[in-house]
C-alpha cells in the first residue's frame, strides 16, 4: 500500500477550498509595524540598532570563520602516503582520498584540514558482488581509545544516486567492521545476508585503550553482549538479554560495561561476567538516534556516575528525561530544566574530562501571539546537580542544531550552531569567565567531541533518505 | 459522502494572526534573510504565487488538513500562507519550500492555540460517514509532531531538512519522529507501508 497514493484517494472526499479570492484579500491589508518584544520590542529603536550592530559583528566573525572552513574543506592537502594512529586529534571523514572512487576512511588534521588515507574502504566491503552500481554507505564511525583503529559502520546501496527518492536503498552487507593502521579489516557484526527494509540499529561503544569494542547482537527475542578485540579478531561472549539492548558504555577503566534493556539498566562485569540490574527506568534508553552521539547511558569520567537518557514517544508525555546515578543505581538527581517541565528535545548532553559538570542543551520555547516558536541554549550543572547555568542563549527562533563539547582541559565549551539547514557555525565560550561566545572552527569542536564521524544521511529505518548528499566524492 | 463539519468549514479568517508576524521566524528559517520593515512592501509578481497556489495550493491544503483535521485550519493556515508569500515578494527565495513551512507552522499554532484556550476542543473535527479513511485516520492517531512529520516527508515529498524547519527541529530530531511515525502506523494500518 503507497501511503502517499492511498492518502490521495482518501482526501478526494474532502475537496480543497478555492482561496485564491481571500488570498489576494488577506494580501493588500497592512502589515505589522512592530516586532515582538523580544526582537527589540515596540519603540526599541536605539536598541534595535545596537543589536543589530552586534548581530552584524557576530555575523561577520562567524562568516569568516565559515568561509575559513569552507577553504580548509575544498582544499585538502593530498594525502600522506603513510597511514598511521590518529595523532593531532584527527576527525575522521568518508572522502575519495586514493582516487579510486571509493569512499576512503581519511582523518582530517582539525588545524590544517589535510586528509590522509587511514584505511581504503573498498579492501574492507565488496560492494561490486551484487553485480549493480553499488556504494559504500558509511553510518557512524568512531575512534579506538588509543587511535589505531576505526569502527564503522557501512552498507552498500544501489538506486541510482544520491538524493531522496532515487536513492531508496536496496541493502546489502550492512553491518560494523573495524580496519586498523595497517588496513586490517575486521568485521564485527553483520553483515545481513537479507537485509530488511528497515536498517537495524547497531550498537556499539569503544571501550579504554585495549579494550576493544562491545555490541549487541540481536536475535529473535533477545540480545547477546560481545566483546570485540580487533588486534586478533576475537570475540568474547557476556551472556545474553530478554529484548534489545539499546544503548551501552564502558566504564572509564574499562572494568564494566552499562547497557539499557527492557526498561532496566544493567552493569556487566568484565572480569566475572556476572551481570547486576542496578536501576528501571520509564520510556527508551536509545543510542545512536542523536546528534549527540554517543546517548542513551554515558558514564562519568571520573566512573562515579551514570547519565541515563530516556525518552517518551507517547503523547502528551513526549519528551526526554536525563537522570544521573551513582554506580549503585540510585538516582542522585534529575537534570534540571530551568523554569521546569521535561527536556523537549533530546538534552545532548555531556561530561567535562575531569567528570564535575555536564553541559547539555535545552529547547526553550518562545510563545507568541498564536504560535510558539522553539530556541535552544546551551546549559552547564554541577555533577551533584547543583549551580545550573545558562552558558549561550541563542534568542529567539535562530538555532536549531546545538551540541556542546569540551575542551580536552575542560576549559572552554564548543558548539555548533545552524540554521534552517544552512551552515553550521562553531561557537566556543570560556568557562572561566562566560561571556559572549566567540567563533571557532567547526572542525576544532568535532575534534573535541572525540573526531567521530555520524552521516547526516544516516537514519535507522531509511538509509539514505534525506536531502543530504553523500559525503563528497 | 465524507464532509468537514459546517463550523469548521465556516472559520476562514477567524484567527487572531497578526499579518507577517507569525512567519517572521518561518522567514529567517528558510530563508536566512535578515528580517527587514522593509519587505513587508515588497512584491512578487502575483501571476507567479497564482500560478504556485494552482501547481500546489490543492496538496498543500490537503496535508495541512489532514494534519490539523479541521477544514477552518487548513483554509486559514494556507490563504494566510499565501497571502503573506504575496506581501513578501522576492524576499523569499523558494516559493515552495516557503510555501509548506507557513502553511504547517500556521496550522500548528492555531492547534496550540486552541489546545491552550479550550481544553475542550474535540478530539477529531471531521467525522467520516464511511470507514474508508483508515489511512488518514492512522495518521490522525499519531502524536502532532509525527503527523506532520510523516505529511511533509511522504505525502508532500519534502526532504528532511525542510520537515526540521517547518517543525522548528534539527534534522536528526525530524529524522527520529519519521522513524517512530513509520513504526506507529505499521501498527495501526496493520500491515507494510510503502513510502512511496
Amino acid at each position: 500500500m503507497g501511503l502517499k497514493q492511498e492518502l490521495d484517494r482518501e482526501l478526494e472526499g474532502f475537496p480543497p477550498s478555492e482561496l485564491w479570492a481571500e488570498i489576494e484579500g488577506r494580501a493588500t491589508r497592512p502589515g505589522p509595524t512592530e516586532f515582538p518584544a523580544h526582537d527589540g520590542g515596540p519603540g526599541g529603536l536605539p536598541r534595535k540598532r545596537l543589536v543589530a550592530a552586534v548581530v552584524a559583528f557576530v555575523v561577520f566573525l562567524g562568516a569568516l570563520a565559515i568561509l575559513w572552513s569552507a577553504f580548509r574543506s575544498a582544499h585538502p592537502r593530498p594525502a600522506e602516503p603513510e597511514p598511521g594512529p590518529r595523532r593531532n586529534g584527527e576527525l575522521i571523514q568518508f572522502e575519495d582520498v586514493a582516487g579510486s572512487s571509493a569512499l576512503d576512511i581519511a582523518a582530517q588534521d582539525p588545524e590544517t584540514g589535510q586528509l590522509r588515507l587511514f584505511a581504503n574502504t573498498s579492501a574492507v566491503i565488496d560492494c561490486t558482488s551484487s553485480g549493480k552500481d553499488c556504494d559504500i554507505w558509511p553510518g557512524r564511525a568512531a575512534w579506538s581509545a588509543d587511535g589505531r583503529w576505526v569502527a564503522f559502520e557501512a552498507a552498500c546501496i544501489y538506486g541510482g544516486g544520491q538524493g531522496d527518492e532515487s536513492c531508496r536503498p536496496s541493502l546489502s552487507k550492512v553491518g560494523l567492521w573495524v580496519v586498523g593502521v595497517r588496513g586490517e579489516p575486521r568485521l564485527v557484526a553483520g553483515p545481513c545476508t537479507s537485509c530488511p527494509q528497515n536498517w537495524p540499529q547497531l550498537v556499539w561503544a569503544w571501550g579504554p585503550a585495549d579494550a576493544g569494542v562491545a555490541y549487541a547482537d540481536d536475535h529473535s527475542s533477545e540480545s547477546e553482549l560481545f566483546v570485540f578485540d580487533p588486534s586478533d579478531g576475537t570475540r568474547r561472549s557476556l551472556g545474553r538479554i530478554d529484548g534489545p539492548i539499546t544503548a551501552l558504555d564502558w566504564s572509564p577503566d574499562g572494568n564494566q560495561i552499562a547497557l539499557a534493556a527492557g526498561s532496566a539498566l544493567y552493569l556487566v562485569d568484565l572480569g566475572s561476567g556476572e551481570r547486576s540490574r542496578i536501576a528501571t527506568y520509564q520510556g527508551i534508553a536509545e543510542a545512536g538516534f542523536s546528534s549527540g552521539w554517543p546517548a542513551g547511558i554515558m558514564w562519568s569520567p571520573d566512573g562515579t556516575k551514570i547519565a541515563l537518557v530516556t525518552h517518551t514517544d507517547r503523547a502528551p508525555t513526549y519528551a526526554w528525561n536525563v537522570q544521573v546515578l551513582d554506580v549503585e543505581g540510585s538516582q542522585l538527581f534529575v537534570l534540571p530544566v530551568p523554569g521546569g517541565g521535561p527536556f523537549l528535545e533530546d538534552p545532548r548532553m555531556r561530561w567535562s574530562p575531569d567528570g564535575t559538570q555536564i553541559a547539555y542543551a535545552i529547547t526553550v520555547p518562545y510563545p507568541k501571539r498564536s504560535w510558539v516558536a522553539y530556541s535552544e541554549q546551551i546549559w552547564t550543572v554541577s555533577s551533584d546537580g547543583s549551580n545550573p547555568t545558562m552558558v549561550f542563549d541563542p534568542g529567539c527562533c535562530r538555532a536549531v542544531s546545538l551540541s556542546p563539547a569540551w575542551s580536552l582541559d575542560g576549559s572552554r565549551l564548543g558548539f555548533t550552531v545552524s540554521r534552517g539547514g544552512g551552515p553550521t557555525q562553531g561557537l566556543v565560550v570560556d568557562m572561566g569567565e562566560i561571556g559572549e561566545p566567540l567563533p571557532i572552527d567547526v572542525l576544532t569542536v568535532k575534534s573535541w567531541r572525540g573526531g567521530s564521524f555520524s552521516s547526516e544521511a544516516w537514519a535507522p529505518g531509511r538509509l539514505g533518505v534525506t536531502s543530504v548528499s553523500a559525503p563528497s566524492r | 459522502m465524507i464532509q468537514g463539519r459546517p463550523e469548521a468549514a465556516s472559520a476562514v479568517g477567524r484567527f487572531p494572526i497578526t499579518t507577517g508576524e507569525l512567519l517572521t521566524d518561518v522567514n529567517e528559517s528558510a530563508t536566512f534573510a535578515p528580517i527587514d520593515d522593509d519587505v513587508q512592501h515588497a512584491q512578487v509578481a502575483s501571476e507567479s504565487v497564482e500560478r504556485l497556489y494552482r501547481d500546489q495550493g490543492g496538496r498543500v491544503w490537503s496535508a495541512v488538513f489532514a494534519y490539523a483535521a479541521d477544514r477552518g485550519v487548513a483554509d486559514d493556515a494556507v490563504a494566510e500562507a499565501f497571502a503573506q508569500l504575496l506581501r513578501r515578494g522576492d524576499d523569499v527565495r523558494d516559493a515552495t519550500t516557503w510555501i509548506w513551512t507557513a502553511a504547517f507552522r500556521l496550522a500548528a499554532g492555531e492547534l496550540k492555540r486552541r489546545s491552550t484556550l479550550s481544553p475542550n476542543v474535540p478530539e477529531r473535527a471531521y467525522e467520516p460517514e464511511f470507514a474508508d479513511t483508515r489511512v488518514l485516520d492512522a495518521i490522525r492517531a499519531l502524536p502532532e509532531r509525527q503527523r506532520a512529520a510523516v505529511l511533509l516527508r511522504y505525502y508532500a515529498d519534502r526532504p528532511i531538512t525542510e520537515v526540521a524547519m517547518a517543525l522548528g527541529l534539527r534534522a536528526s530530531t525530524a529524522r527520529v519522529h519519521l522513524h517512530r511515525a513509520r513504526n506507529r502506523l505499521k501498527e495501526l494500518l496493520g500491515e507494510e507501508v510503502s513510502w512511496d
